[in-house]
């Protein structure tokens, strides 16, 4: 109290000054209808000024709770278009089941790139239905295969990872091999054991084939950089620019084929019959 | 009489009559030449800047907001010349300052009143003036998208005021 008794003494002119002051501005404001109009408006200008300013730290505050509910969002549009193809399938002779892909919209909150055998973290556990297997992808293309599941989170084998090849085809024709990284450029990954008869022309685009239970065909990964055979072989080497950018990954989809169980048992029954 | 409580007691006629030639007769000079109101006759802050030295800065600073009020029922500009002589009253020491460096008097002490020369009075007289015809005319304007003018203002109605108060410098020779 005494503190704040010297406080105003000490500052008493200062404070005597601003109050006077601020009468002055309230009359000039009130009383003199040039000096109030100016006063609107430029109280409509900073009053619009801060509002903007506040939404802007709002939409930035909120923007982790937007890009959410646009990955959910985004996870059901890749549902449907990674179902859709099947659809016409059941109309075609084969009358295969519909393959019944769910998507899972997930968050990477850790990443490596720098080792030969990467791995990321995703915040999607057990709880959300993600088990070992499942494949992950971004929007530019495959990403990883989920490698081991906790309660809440996941473990991602990279495909920057020496042990994990995928199935990739090129789009134009069909032609279908394994796409595997050297363990040298990240954003370089090499599609092998693709036959030295097939087409091939640098800048083909190349897909997932289709061919595994874990990725759905036609996801597009990237293009053809280079085009070089193995010596010795009847096969290409296919050393191809990827468009995932696995260095700054955010958010990422796991690929959930409810179909696999029973596409497992058949081939496994198939295995034994033989 | 003791001579303090008798220059308290001119301060306040000072500011009676000051303030009388201001509403009554300056106010009414039109000159030929100044149809766009440019320049003004801004006497009545002589009432403040030698005022008694030793008011204390709180009371100075009343006075002039009185002051400045009572102006602006004449002129029709509530709030202008009151918030304009504010700040003048409030900057009042830092000036007072300037001109008497060696002494060591300050604003507020008790005194007789001090005699200074006709150059300090100006130097002096000249620094507020010029703070108030500034924040005078920001006040009029009251946004600084007419800088330009205010400064224009501010240095024509200098001029002309600084005449008037030079006049009542060497004719009343006033004590602060």
């Amino acid at each position: 109290m005494f503190n704040v008794i010297q406080f105003i003494l000490r500052f008493g002119t200062f404070f005597l000054f601003l109050a006077l002051e601020i009468i002055s501005i309230f009359l000039i404001v009130n009383y003199n209808k040039a000096q109030q109009e100016i006063f609107l408006n430029s109280a409509n200008i900073f009053s619009g000024t801060v509002n903007e300013k506040f939404n802007r730290v709002k939409n930035f505050v909120n923007q982790y709770t937007v890009a959410d509910s646009i990955s959910l969002e985004n996870a059901v549009l890749y549902q449907e278009r990674f179902n859709y193809p099947f659809l016409f399938d059941t109309l075609d002779q084969f009358k295969v089941t519909s393959l019944n892909f769910s998507v899972i919209p997930a968050r990477v909150i850790n990443n490596s790139v720098s080792s030969q055998h990467n791995y990321f973290t995703i915040n999607k556990g057990a709880d959300d239905g993600i088990y070992k297997g499942l494949g992950v992808m971004c929007r530019h293309g495959v990403v990883g295969i989920v490698k081991s599941t906790s309660k809440h989170f996941s473990l991602i084998i990279s495909i920057l990872n020496k042990d994990i090849k995928t199935s990739a085809s090129i789009r134009r024709n069909g032609y279908f091999g394994s796409l595997a990284w050297e363990g040298t450029d990240p954003q370089i990954l090499n599609l092998e054991d693709l036959p030295r008869h097939a087409e091939v022309k640098l800048g083909d685009t190349i897909q997932t084939s289709g061919y595994s239970l874990i990725f759905p065909k036609g996801i597009l990964l990237g293009t053809v950089k280079k085009i070089m055979q193995k010596e010795g072989t009847n096969f290409y080497s296919l050393p191809c620019k990827i468009w995932a950018d696995i260095s700054k990954l955010d958010i990422v989809y796991v690929l959930k084929n409810n179909a696999k169980p029973e596409l497992e048992k058949l081939e496994t029954n198939a295995g034994s019959d033989k | 009489m003791p001579a303090a409580t008798n220059n308290l007691r001119i301060g306040f006629v000072r500011i009676f009559l000051i303030l009388t030639i201001q509403v009554l007769v300056i106010k009414n000079i039109k000159l030929p030449w100044n149809d766009d109101g440019y320049g003004l006759f801004l006497f009545f802050p002589a009432a403040i800047i030698f005022l008694p030295s030793q008011l204390s800065r709180p009371l100075t600073i009343l006075i002039a907001f009185f002051v400045g009020l009572l102006v602006d029922i004449f002129y029709d500009s509530p709030g202008v010349c009151a918030g304009s002589l504010v700040i003048m009253a409030y900057v009042r020491p830092i000036a007072f300052d300037l001109i008497e460096p060696r002494l060591g008097v300050k604003l507020g002490q008790e005194s007789a009143g001090y005699n200074f020369g006709f150059i300090s009075l100006l130097t002096y007289s000249s620094i507020l003036l010029l703070i108030f015809c500034f924040f005078y005319f920001s006040f009029e304007y009251f946004t600084l998208y007419y800088i330009v003018d205010i400064l224009i203002k501010t240095v024509y109605s200098f001029f002309l005021s600084i005449i008037l108060i030079t006049l009542y410098i060497v004719i009343f020779r006033p004590k602060i």
